[in-house]
């Protein structure tokens, strides 16, 4: 079966790809239980050593493994189509396994495909 | 007796020198995406074939000369990787290099005159050693013998 992805701009530099099946929720700042999950989340910009864009609405992102990120904003998968995957082989990293498993080469942009379980205080 | 032929390529200030059997292409320069967390000698990755292309930056070498204008694709054993520097030229010479001492990590095999300078050739597998990139070194596909570079002897 073809894995679906979420797109989500993490800063202005960073783009990121996480496959559907490892995201439970997104919470926008109008949620109800925004506040809530949003004094743990792991701010991606941060940990990517990128600076957070303030103009950037800011959302949370829920994964299936527990974790929550807070990232810029989440992007409609149609206005990024289409997308070619390559691999990124785990020695670019100094740490193994590395946090980016691919990228989506697209005309429109360059989404970096994220490992969940490396992000976000989940190592 | 058959000529060798090699390629020069300056980066970081250097002039280098590589066989041109490990030599995929010479491109024009394309802007690498950079990837966080990455290695610090990576300056980014370039569109490849199935596998992002890693990019060299110039500071490996120790920064410094002309800014980087082209991108020198090695071929080892069909693992890719792009130097970032500029002046390419194509040399046939006889193989009259001045062998180093081996100074350390053995990546630089020794020294050539090259138009009354001197260029610095070197070896490709020592090379993605001190990467940490790895390479099938059983493997002959296209570009260098992995297990003997075109320096050894």
């Amino acid at each position: 079966m073809r894995e679906g992805w979420v797109f989500l701009k993490v800063s202005a530099s960073i783009h990121i790809a996480v496959p559907v099946s490892a995201v439970r929720r997104v919470l926008h700042r109008e949620d109800q239980d925004y506040a809530a999950y949003a004094s743990t989340a792991a701010d991606l910009s941060r940990e990517l050593g990128s600076k957070p864009d303030p103009e950037l609405p800011g959302v949370l992102v829920l994964l299936e493994n527990g974790a929550c990120w807070y990232v810029g904003n989440v992007l409609l998968g149609e206005s990024v189509q289409p997308l070619r995957y390559e691999s990124v082989p785990s020695d670019l990293f100094d740490r193994t396994p590395g946090w980016c498993r691919g990228i989506l080469w697209g005309r429109r942009g360059r989404f970096f495909v994220v490992a969940p379980e490396i992000l976000g205080g989940n190592r | 007796m058959s000529v060798r032929r090699f390629v020069l390529f300056s980066a970081g200030g250097r002039r280098l020198v590589f066989p041109v059997e490990a030599v995929k292409s010479i491109r024009d320069w394309e802007e690498p995406l950079p990837i966080p967390r990455s290695k610090q000698w990576l300056l980014g990755v370039l569109e490849g074939e199935g596998e992002a292309i890693p990019v060299l930056g110039s500071s490996f070498w120790g920064g410094g000369g002309v800014a980087d204008h082209m991108l020198l694709l090695l071929d080892l054993s069909g693992r890719l990787l792009a130097v970032a520097g500029g002046d390419p030229d194509i040399l046939p010479l006889d193989c009259t290099w001045q062998e180093e001492n081996d100074p350390g990590d053995g990546l630089i095999a020794g020294t050539i005159a090259v138009a009354d300078r001197t260029a610095e050739c070197v070896r490709v597998d020592k090379l993605y050693s001190a990467l940490g990139l790895r390479y099938n070194n059983t493997d002959r596909i296209g570009g260098v013998d992995a297990e003997k570079d075109s320096f050894s002897r």
